[in-house]
């Protein structure tokens, strides 16, 4: 008897836990659809050029915002993150994903000598501008940026380029959250179809 | 009851419902509000940041948290509705402690709020600006005073004719160039200078050995930019943690650039500290406060979490908290609706160590005992239903007896009020309904009954303990003889009883049948003594008629004299005749008779009179008779009518009717009637109304109604003057008497 009513109430704990986790994962799941649908899309000029071995895209410049030049004229780093993702176009399913490419482009102020280091951080390499023009442009431009091997794609075959990308103030620092938590803006989405 | 309603409602934790009471039960479901009201007040809206993360935690947070209120609010009002035990006060608990905790945490979310927003018009004041400014233009001033010098320095070095000369010079004399730039060296303050030429190759090199981290190799893109433009240019670069400023020449002759010089002056390593210090700490505070209404809302948000995180750990030990407390409170309940629906056997095996836990045992302790007496009362109602049954079994036996026993039972007590009386009593006596137990019995007795009150005053003042008395009493007309016996009843203790016992019996039959033996033996004695010499008499006188009529003196008194005397012989005769039939009465031999045949009889026989009416049996009804003796008995009675009605000739009518039982032959006559004095006697013999009537003819015919099991009855004395003869369908079963 005694062991029935525990049995019971386990029962009844676990039915409360599963009915309680189902609604806190529906929870999360809508606020996470909620949030992806509040992401902004901002439409730029995108162009896909190939050669016989590589995919490049050209995107921007995209839209600085204010609050990015502010904080860079009051000497706070500024990284832009582009993501690329080439994905293969599917009628009735979901997209196969192709590859994807990040890029951050860092912009950090030197406010004693009144100039900026430019760089690219996940290469290191950089260089130094004197005005912020210059560190903006090099922020918000994608010119020619290879993207992809061409022997990754079927001549013929309907692809999905979307660039999207999203500003971070301070230091640059990858995680292996940031991918997952990064919200970003869509910058341009092309369709991509090889000879 | 409504005292068991109220434990009731009190007992599965409904109480008494205040407004207060009322409103706490819908606490949470407004608070649930609330919290929905906050998550829409708090909707991030910059979803782009990562600073929303946390408002997005937040908002998750309290979206469960409202979940759990609308649910907990949800099950209050059903558990209101069902009245679970301790359900109202498992929510009251659950709500005051959390409520108690709400408070505080509110008031210190308050505070802590205003304290940021305090603490951050403190960290970014004015002043703290305008000096961290000061202090950025400070460094500025310092580092433009460097790049400035060290243009200047490359100017004058780039106009050094020396120097062109040196460099322009072929072959190069790098004694000369080395002392020449030695000398620039000391002269600028710098503390390295190259030479490059054309081709980018170093061609003469001097520094100062304190310098290590001076730069010696191949040119940068500034001085590419400075071949190309022609123009001096200067750049600060960091290098295992040194600054130093680097500055690129020229070096024209005759209007062609023959070479770069490049100078580096190495900053000073406390300056560069303090002046890269200034600017991170600059770049601090401007990004504080850029976002000073983020940081604002991250703590406030954090806070928040901090709060709610609280609130749901406070109710859910809020909540173990109230169910280990009304977890025996409930059982209590639930065991008292059990000992309230009758189940004494109920017991709380589990008790806490404490106040409830003492409650609990005294409840067990109570259902104990409570079980007990239950038992020991069922016990003695066990008992007590066994001596009620008993008794019962006694009271029934005695009432079925007294309702079965044909003589009349009569109980007075000592009061004089009747305390029992039986069905006989009331049918022998006629008795009125008034005639009930409790009633004085010395109220009743009146008029016809006066024998009864005169027989139990008797009993009640006699020495005796019982008498016995022959009473008259008139009944329907008819008086009868009952025999009254009484007893005095003398209990003692609480089982006693005092009062008196009349039992009556109707012993009229019993008279009436001494009566006639009597007047039987008085008739056939008369009869034979009278008959004989009536004859001679009778015979005598109708010779003194014939022979000596002629001769007398006066014809017409002796004629009178003569037929006086034959009339009253004869009148003796049948009078004798008479005497002789009621002595020698036959008995009746009955058979199934037509009961039309004895009305059609009727009116052959008395066709003669017109007034007269029959009106026989219109089917064929039997009746079991001995058709003389009722020919008999119809003929008296239309005799007597048509003499009732002999001087006004009124209507004399002879009908039947019968039941599923009976036959009934009514006559009546619409003659002066019968006196009510009269008519009690009128079925007695040697009682008549008329003149020359023997009283013997009515007897008769009562005579041979009764021992045909029929009745004779007088229904009416007067208008009409009814008599109604009944007689059975059916053999009637011969009662032993």
């Amino acid at each position: 008897m005694h062991i029935q009513a525990k049995l019971g109430r386990m029962s009844s704990f676990e039915h409360i836990l599963s009915k309680w986790t189902t609604a806190i994962f529906a929870l999360v799941v809508i606020f996470f659809q909620a949030g992806m649908a509040m992401a902004e899309s901002e439409s730029s000029p995108m162009k896909i050029t190939y050669d016989d071995q590589v995919v490049y895209c050209s995107v921007g410049p995209v839209g600085i915002s204010d609050e990015a030049i502010l904080a860079l004229n009051q000497g706070t780093p500024v990284t832009l993150i582009w993501d690329i993702s080439v994905e293969e176009v599917r009628n009735y399913w979901t997209n196969k994903s192709v590859g994807e490419v990040v890029v951050a482009r860092q912009a950090i102020p030197d406010l004693i000598s009144k100039s900026l280091i430019i760089a690219d951080a996940k290469n290191g390499i950089s260089r130094r501008v004197s005005s912020i023009d210059d560190a903006i442009a090099f922020l918000s431009e994608l010119r020619r940026f290879p993207i992809l091997d061409r022997s990754l794609l079927t001549p013929g075959v309907s692809y999905s380029v979307e660039v999207s990308f999203a500003i971070r103030e301070g230091q640059f620092k990858e995680t292996w959250w940031s991918e997952t938590t990064r919200i970003g803006t869509t910058a341009a989405e092309e369709e991509l179809i090889l000879p | 009851m409504v005292r068991d309603n109220a434990y009731r409602d009190n007992r599965r934790g409904g109480g008494v419902d205040t407004p207060m009471t009322g409103m706490i039960r819908y606490l949470p479901l407004m608070m649930a509000s609330a919290l929905w009201a906050t998550i829409v007040l708090l909707w991030p809206t910059n979803t782009a940041s990562e600073d929303s993360m946390i408002a997005w935690l937040n908002i998750t947070l309290l979206t469960i948290l409202s979940l759990v209120l609308l649910n907990y609010g949800l099950r209050i009002l059903k558990e209101e509705q069902e009245r679970r035990a301790g359900s109202r006060l498992r929510a009251k608990l659950v709500i005051a402690l959390v409520s108690m905790l709400l408070m505080p945490t509110a008031i210190l979310q308050v505070a802590a709020n205003q304290m940021v927003e305090r603490g951050m018009d403190v960290w970014f004041d004015v002043r703290v600006d305008t000096l961290l400014d000061q202090a950025l233009n400070l460094a500025q001033g310092f580092y433009a005073r460097v790049d400035s010098d060290l243009k200047q320095g490359l100017s004058s070095a780039m106009n050094d004719r020396e120097l062109i000369n040196y460099v322009a010079a072929l072959p190069l004399s790098y004694s000369l160039l080395n002392r020449h730039l030695q000398e620039t060296l000391l002269h600028e303050g710098w503390q390295s200078i190259q030479i490059f030429d054309l081709n980018e190759r170093l061609v003469a090199n001097v520094r100062l050995e304190a310098l290590s981290g001076i730069e010696s190799d191949a040119l940068e893109e500034e001085a590419k930019s400075t071949l190309t433009l022609g123009l001096v240019s200067t750049r600060f670069v960091s290098r295992d943690g040194e600054e130093i400023a680097v500055g690129y020449a020229p070096l024209r002759a005759h209007q062609n650039i023959i070479g770069i010089l490049r100078a580096q002056v190495k900053l000073p390593g406390s300056v560069v500290k303090n002046a890269r210090a200034v600017e991170a700490d600059y770049r601090t505070y401007r990004q504080l406060e850029r976002n000073r209404q983020s940081i604002r809302g991250t703590f406030t948000h954090a806070m928040l979490i901090a709060t709610l995180l609280i609130i749901i750990a406070a109710g859910i030990v809020a909540v173990a908290f109230a169910r280990r407390l009304t977890y025996p409170i409930g059982e209590l309940a639930n065991a008292l609706e059990r000992v309230t629906e009758g189940d004494l056997s109920v017991s709380i095996p589990t008790a806490p160590e404490d106040e409830l836990g003492s409650l609990v045992h005294s409840f067990n302790r109570m259902t104990l005992r409570l079980k007990q007496n239950v038992e020991a009362l069922e016990q003695t109602q066990k008992e007590l239903t066994g001596a009620l049954d008993s008794s019962r079994q006694r009271q029934y036996v005695m009432e079925t007896l007294l309702a079965n026993l044909q003589a009349g039972v009569l109980l007075i007590d000592a009061k004089g009020n009747i305390r029992l009386l039986n069905q006989a009593v009331r049918e022998l006596l006629n008795l009125s309904n008034e005639w009930m137990p409790g009633r004085p019995i010395a109220a009743l007795c009146s008029g016809r009954l006066h024998m009864v009150c005169q027989f139990y005053d008797e009993l009640q003042h006699q020495q005796e303990g019982n008498l016995q008395r022959e009473l008259e009493i008139s009944v329907d007309h008819r008086n009868l003889h009952i025999l009254g016996r009484g007893v005095r009843l003398s209990g003692s203790g609480s089982a006693g009883f005092s009062g008196y016992l009349m039992v009556l019996d109707d012993v009229s039959s019993l008279a009436e049948a001494q009566r006639h033996r009597a007047w039987a033996e008085v008739a056939q004695r008369l009869a034979h003594e009278i008959k004989n010499p009536l004859t001679p008499i009778k015979l005598a006188a109708e010779r003194l008629q014939r022979r000596f009529r002629k001769t007398a003196d006066n014809t017409e008194v002796f004629d009178s004299c003569t037929h006086a005397i034959i009339t009253q012989v004869e009148r003796l005769q049948r009078l004798i005749v008479d005497f002789s039939d009621l002595a020698r009465m036959p008995k009746p031999k009955p058979t199934a008779v037509l009961a039309r045949e004895l009305t059609t009889d009727m009116r052959e026989l008395y066709s003669a009179y017109k007034r007269l009416q029959v009106e026989g049996f219109t089917d064929d009804v039997e009746c079991f008779c001995d058709a003389d003796q009722i020919r008999q008995v119809l003929i008296n009675l239309m005799d007597n009518a048509l003499a009732a009605t002999e001087a006004t000739k009124a209507p004399v009518h002879l009908y039947g009717s019968h039941d599923d039982h009976m036959v009934e032959f009514h006559v009546q006559d619409g003659g002066s009637g019968i006196s009510n004095d009269s008519a009690e006697h009128i079925f007695d013999a040697y009682f008549s109304t008329k003149e020359d009537g023997s009283g013997l003819g009515l007897a008769i015919a009562k005579r041979i109604a009764d021992e045909h099991q029929g009745e004779l009855l007088l229904i009416s004395n007067a208008q009409p003057t009814h008599f109604c003869l009944r007689l059975p369908i059916e053999e009637p079963s011969m009662e032993p008497s």
